[in-house]
């Protein structure tokens, strides 16, 4: 079970043990594509998800990759960061056609390109215009604010006594 | 004078759209597929969703660690269970908090309460689209039992937000386990009805027996998780594989059917439901006195350390994944929410559904256990 972390490290990468089962591997953006490829070459071939963080502080969007190798009982999530003013990276719908899902669903909730995916279009959201939803820089309340009307008394609190009366 | 032919050769002709869902008995939840039909075969299906999307990601961003505990049961709804485990696991993991065993043993017994729950809550649907109404009937009103016992313990029947950082609420009231024993006698004796009545039923056999064959290779590819993978013949269950709570404690087989079609999707969730019972019995037996949670700090101070962590937990529908970012708040900086059902329901649906006939496909949304709320989240 440890070599497996071994022969990542062998490929100048960092990798770290957090519990028992699970692995985290940092990919520099250029080379995600071909350590992905290792990864499920290597019995890692169940693709169980694909997660984004906002780093905003940071400028960055981060992509977590969430692999499950049934022959090892292993997981292995795979992370890499790409710059969050010019959001794109390869698509892996080579490796796993699933993948497709997953990237149109960050597409829309992160605004990330994803470069050879041939299906980018809306998926949860409809006639959507606005900043993507899920970044840090979206604010909800500005957002329903705008949306929704309010009565003038309703904007601050409803006031129950009074309702009440 | 050319009027456009009506004949084979139109497109136009030859196929129409069909929605099924949002507002259909056929599908679960406010989720759809847009069928492109030729006569009652699928040519085409595109799934919907976002009807019931209610950004729960984002919802979390903004609130307390604790406050989310009565957001997450929402995300599945017959088994709204598994959230609330899988996300306390993560905290604890993170913050290091040490669960004492008593209340390990309490997260077993409700986990698996609640895949019974689920599994009588999915055949009953399964009845439905059959037309086999009377197992409707009857599973529902048996799962009205756990619900009993749900209510007893926690207070609620369906969300019972009753997990929390370092334990769980409340110890078990007085008499419950007794009780809980009286439940397992009584599904022990149903049990042989459900075989007879369901799994030997001609009409169920003759709608679900080869309908959607999956092969291994193909499950695997397709990431299908759970009771779906199992019964395409490769076992794998994350109880056994990376034990979790006191899974390790306990004696429990995997089941194997391994055909890959519809039929032994269902009969693989039977197998499983008297292994279920096996492992609430050893629970009743096995566990012991002491406290019920370890303290947390005040929720408004509880600063969960900086880091991330992916944890999880084998619900009745596969894997149910917690993807957790922690940057030191009160608050979680993100959390991102693996549902069971987003790579069968979403991705390969569009593939297995064409070329199936029209009244198959509710029957084939049903055997695969589908839950729209966990990918429309």
């Amino acid at each position: 079970m440890a070599d497996i972390l071994d022969e990542i490290r062998a490929m100048d990468l960092k990798a770290s043990w957090l519990n028992d089962w699970e692995f985290e591997v940092i990919v520099p953006k250029e080379r995600i594509g071909s350590v992905l490829d290792y990864l499920k070459s290597r019995t890692f071939k169940g693709f169980m998800g694909l997660s984004c963080v906002d780093w905003i502080d940071e400028g960055k969007f981060e992509l977590v990759y969430i692999l499950q190798s049934y022959d090892l009982s292993l997981e292995a999530i795979v992370k890499t960061k790409i710059p969050r003013h010019r959001p794109v990276i390869e698509s892996m719908n080579a490796i796993w056609k699933l993948c497709e899902v997953y990237e149109r669903e960050m597409h829309e909730f992160f605004g990330i390109e994803f470069v050879g995916n041939p299906n980018l279009r809306p998926f949860f959201l409809e006639n959507w215009l606005d900043t993507p939803p899920l970044r840090k820089d979206f604010d909800t309340l500005a957002f329903s604010e705008e949306l929704f009307e309010f009565k003038e008394d309703e904007t601050h609190g409803i006031n129950p006594p009074e309702r009440i009366e | 004078m050319e009027l456009t032919p009506l004949n084979e050769s139109n497109d136009d002709y030859r196929y129409y759209e069909l929605f099924i869902g949002p507002n259909h008995p056929g599908i679960e939840g406010n989720f759809s597929y847009i069928l492109k039909m030729k006569g009652h075969t699928v040519a085409e299906a595109t799934p919907d969703p976002g009807l019931l999307h209610r950004g729960f990601e984002k919802l979390m961003e903004r609130r307390l660690w604790t406050q989310n505990l009565a957001l997450i049961p929402r995300i599945c709804v017959p088994e709204p269970d598994v959230n609330e485990v899988a996300y306390c696991m993560g905290i604890e993991h993170m913050a290091k908090i040490e669960v004492p065993k008593r209340a390990q043993y309490i997260r077993v017994i409700v986990l698996e309460l609640a895949r019974i729950a689920s599994f009588l809550f999915g055949v009953s649907g399964l009845g439905g689209t059959t037309g086999h109404y009377t197992s409707a009937q009857w599973l529902i009103g048996d799962r009205d039992y756990i619900l009993d016992l749900f209510e007893w313990l926690t207070g609620g029947r369906v969300y019972h937000i009753y997990q929390y950082p370092g334990g769980v609420k409340n110890d078990l009231p007085e008499g419950w386990l007794d009780k809980l024993s009286d439940f397992l006698d009584y599904m022990g004796k149903r049990l042989p009805e459900y075989d007879k009545f369901i799994f030997k039923n001609p009409i169920i056999q003759k709608r679900t027996v080869g309908l959607g064959y999956i092969s291994a290779d193909e499950a695997i590819e397709n990431g299908l998780t759970g009771p779906n993978l199992r019964a395409s013949g490769v076992i794998y269950d994350i109880r056994k594989a990376q034990p979790y709570l006191v899974y390790d404690e306990l004696d429990f087989e995997i089941p194997k059917t391994g055909d890959g079609d519809a039929f032994s999707r269902i009969l693989q969730r039977r197998l499983e439901l008297g292994e279920s019972i096996k492992i609430l019995r050893q629970c009743i037996k096995q566990i012991p006195q002491g406290p019920y949670r370890t303290k947390v700090p005040n929720p408004f101070q509880f600063r969960v350390p900086k880091g991330s962590y992916y944890s999880k937990v084998e619900s009745s529908r596969g894997e149910f994944g917690y993807y957790m970012v922690s940057d030191g708040d009160v608050k979680p900086y993100r959390v991102y929410v693996r549902g069971p059902s987003y790579s069968i329901g979403l991705y390969y649906a569009t593939k297995a559904l064409v070329g199936m006939r029209i009244e198959d496909v509710p029957v084939w949304i049903h055997t695969t256990d589908m839950c729209p709320p966990d990918f429309d989240r």
